[in-house]
């Protein structure tokens, strides 16, 4: 078995995880916008306070809860697929993690502010 | 640092104009890429003109009758001339495809001939397909299994055999892989849709012991996952096979098998 794979580069890594992720990320994302757009039918985008009074709905609160980590994830893992798709090896992991991190941070500090502007 | 310029041997020049056509019954322009690796040239594109009151449908017999009458240099693979060995893929009118099977009458004019696109080239049209091969090899296209009673054939329900339709046919002419961006980027590692095809048409066969193996095998994010439906494979087959559609089921039973 080993000699007719002999030459070819080794195995990244397993890619099963990553698709699953991404096509979840995927099928999630696309309803949670539309029922976020849905419910912001009532919101005034220029006025503070009726932004505070939707985000402190049950609704909307728990429709951003889940949208944005999920979006932050999807687009976490449609760069990684552009970063190995197009860049050199030897940048994959550092680039990969910073993508990563970042998601991270936003979605950290995302959920902050709309907890933050539900409970003000 | 970026490279905004092809490197020199990649840039082609004007070539020579063999022929005008002129005193043809129905003169048919041709300009295919020459370079050779022997002189140190840069590539260029050559005109011909062949006359196709004299020349077969084919645009094959085209490019013999331009080796046979006008160019003895012009450098092509090809074999059976029907489809079937795939030697005579090449780049036609931005398409790849085989030859033999490529009527003249459906090519716009002047027909341009290019080798498979991001292949090295051996010369002229004739690329270098020994990577190509390599990975067909670590798919192990051959039936792996345990030896059966000397006096008994191995059997296969019709149904079991009808799961390979649409995927034996495949003959390997690289036409899929090489119009496949994921696989131009990535051919380092990822097998493409040919080979990826041929793996699955192992894994499809009811005789076949190892499909776990074979599927551990492909579940790796470079070997499998660089597919991102394109779907220029299903476009470009001149068998008219769908490797596309090949390559989910190996995803769909990855996720099973791990489910």
């Amino acid at each position: 078995m080993e000699n007719t794979r002999e030459g070819l580069p080794e195995t990244a890594h397993p890619g099963l995880a990553h698709w699953r992720w991404q096509r979840l990320s995927a099928i999630l994302v696309l309803p949670l916008i539309l029922w976020t757009l849905w419910m912001m039918r009532s919101l005034d985008p220029g006025s503070y306070l009726s932004v505070r009074e939707w985000v402190q709905q049950a609704g909307p609160i728990t429709a951003l809860i889940i949208l944005l980590p999920v979006s932050y994830l999807h687009g976490a893992l449609g760069l990684q697929v552009i970063i190995e798709d197009y860049l050199s090896s030897s940048v994959h992991r550092g680039l990969i993690w910073g993508v990563r991190i970042a998601a991270m941070a936003l979605t950290l500090a995302s959920l902050w502010a709309v907890i933050s502007i539900a409970s003000a | 640092m970026a490279q905004f310029r092809l490197p020199k041997n990649a840039r082609i020049t004007k070539g020579r104009r063999h022929n005008d056509g002129s005193g043809m019954q129905r003169p048919f322009p041709l300009q295919i890429y020459r370079w050779n690796p022997d002189d140190e040239v840069q590539p260029r594109v050559d005109e011909y003109s062949i006359d196709r009151a004299t020349c077969g449908p084919m645009l094959l017999d085209a490019l013999i009758k331009i080796k046979n009458e006008i160019d003895s240099t012009l450098t092509f693979r090809r074999s059976c001339r029907e489809g079937i060995c795939g030697s005579c893929a090449m780049n036609i009118n931005g398409t790849n495809t085989l030859a033999c099977t490529q009527s003249l009458s459906d090519l716009d004019t002047p027909v341009k001939i290019y080798p498979l696109p991001h292949m090295p080239v051996i010369k002229d049209l004739v690329p270098d397909l020994t990577h190509f091969f390599d990975q067909h090899a670590s798919v192990e296209p051959w039936l792996k299994a345990s030896d059966p009673p000397e006096d008994k054939e191995r059997l296969q329900s019709p149904n079991d055999r009808e799961a390979l339709d649409g995927l034996y046919e495949c003959i390997l002419c690289a036409c899929c892989s090489t119009s496949c961006p994921s696989y131009w980027w990535n051919s380092d590692q990822y097998l493409g849709p040919a080979n990826l095809l041929q793996a699955y048409r192992w894994i499809a066969d009811s005789r076949d012991e190892a499909t776990t193996e074979r599927l551990e095998h492909l579940n790796d994010s470079f070997k499998l996952y660089r597919c991102h439906t394109i779907m220029n494979c299903a476009n470009a087959c001149p068998k008219g096979l769908n490797p596309g559609k090949a390559i989910g089921q190996i995803k769909s039973q990855v996720a099973k098998r791990k489910a």
